[in-house]
């Protein structure tokens, strides 16, 4: 794990640390927050306008190859909506999560991980909980979302440089598809969990949500 | 959601400038028709004292520009 931020304390300085290293530097992936971020006690909300953070981690130089994990614990239940909640893209190579669209089929988890495209087949009900998107090799995305292990066959693709955003897609630099909802953590690693890994973090996190007071 | 429009003078002063001790950065949009917005939540978090003037720009609802096409 590089970075691990408990968005607790309830203000935006509190908020822009990083657990594993509370530098107020970019190279600790401390949370850079621009536009109008809503901070209280359940953690940080975007406004779906203009608010995302920088968190300073991109994957390139830094992930092991075709190995990684990223997320977010999302507070917030939606329909379905364009708005992306962490992550990169190039153009061609991506890494990112919006939880429930329609860009075919409704109901859809749109995730990449070092990946071109991946529509997943699994329907998306909500867009609470804790999302891991986690891979461990060529071939698949394994996913964690709220739980429950989802893999999803897409093919390894590649590294970018881009930085990832939390609360916006970081599409080449320019910001795009605000989300309007409130995380109460978000998490970066630069090595891919095992699934019983994945199933161990998500127990950690909701176990802390629920000693923050802010499960969902 | 509420945001104030700002003119070309003002959009150059608080593009990319800190507007509290957190380091949280304003982040001017542009709206439907072209004119750069910040959000009633970066005014409300205003400290920085030579920043203070946005808390007197009023207040309008926010009309988003069409959405870029979906990243495939």
């Amino acid at each position: 794990l590089r970075a691990i931020h408990p968005l607790a304390g309830g203000n935006a300085n509190a908020h822009k640390y990083n657990l594993l290293d509370a530098r107020d530097a970019d190279d600790a992936y401390r949370l850079t927050f621009f536009g109008g971020w809503i901070h209280g006690a359940n953690g940080a909300m975007g406004n779906g306008i203009n608010a995302w953070a920088n968190t300073h981690f991109s994957e390139l130089g830094t992930v092991l190859a075709n190995s990684w994990n990223f997320g977010y614990y999302s507070r917030t239940d939606t329909g379905n909506i364009q708005w992306c909640d962490m992550g990169s893209f190039d153009g061609v190579r991506g890494s990112n999560i919006f939880p429930r669209v329609t860009i075919v089929t409704p109901d859809r988890l749109y995730l990449r991980h070092g990946s071109g495209g991946a529509e997943f087949t699994l329907g998306a009900t909500t867009t609470k909980g804790f999302y891991q998107a986690n891979r461990v090799d060529t071939t698949n995305i394994r996913a964690r979302i709220a739980g429950s292990l989802v893999i999803q066959p897409t093919p390894y693709v590649g590294v970018n440089n881009l930085d990832y955003s939390l609360g916006s897609l970081n599409n080449n630099n320019t910001q795009q598809f605000y989300s309007a909802r409130e995380y109460g953590l978000s998490f970066l690693a630069d090595e891919g969990f095992t699934d019983a890994e994945t199933l161990d973090f998500h127990n950690d996190v909701t176990a802390l949500m629920v000693a923050l007071g802010r499960a969902v | 959601m509420l945001v104030a429009r700002l003119t070309n003078e003002e959009f150059e002063i608080v593009q990319g400038r800190v507007f509290d001790d957190a380091g949280s950065i304003y982040n001017p949009v542009p709206n439907a028709l072209g004119t750069y917005c910040i959000s009633e939540a970066e005014i409300n978090a205003t400290t920085v004292p030579d920043l203070l003037w946005v808390k007197e720009l009023p207040l309008i609802e926010f009309v988003p520009p069409p959405s870029p096409p979906f990243p495939l």
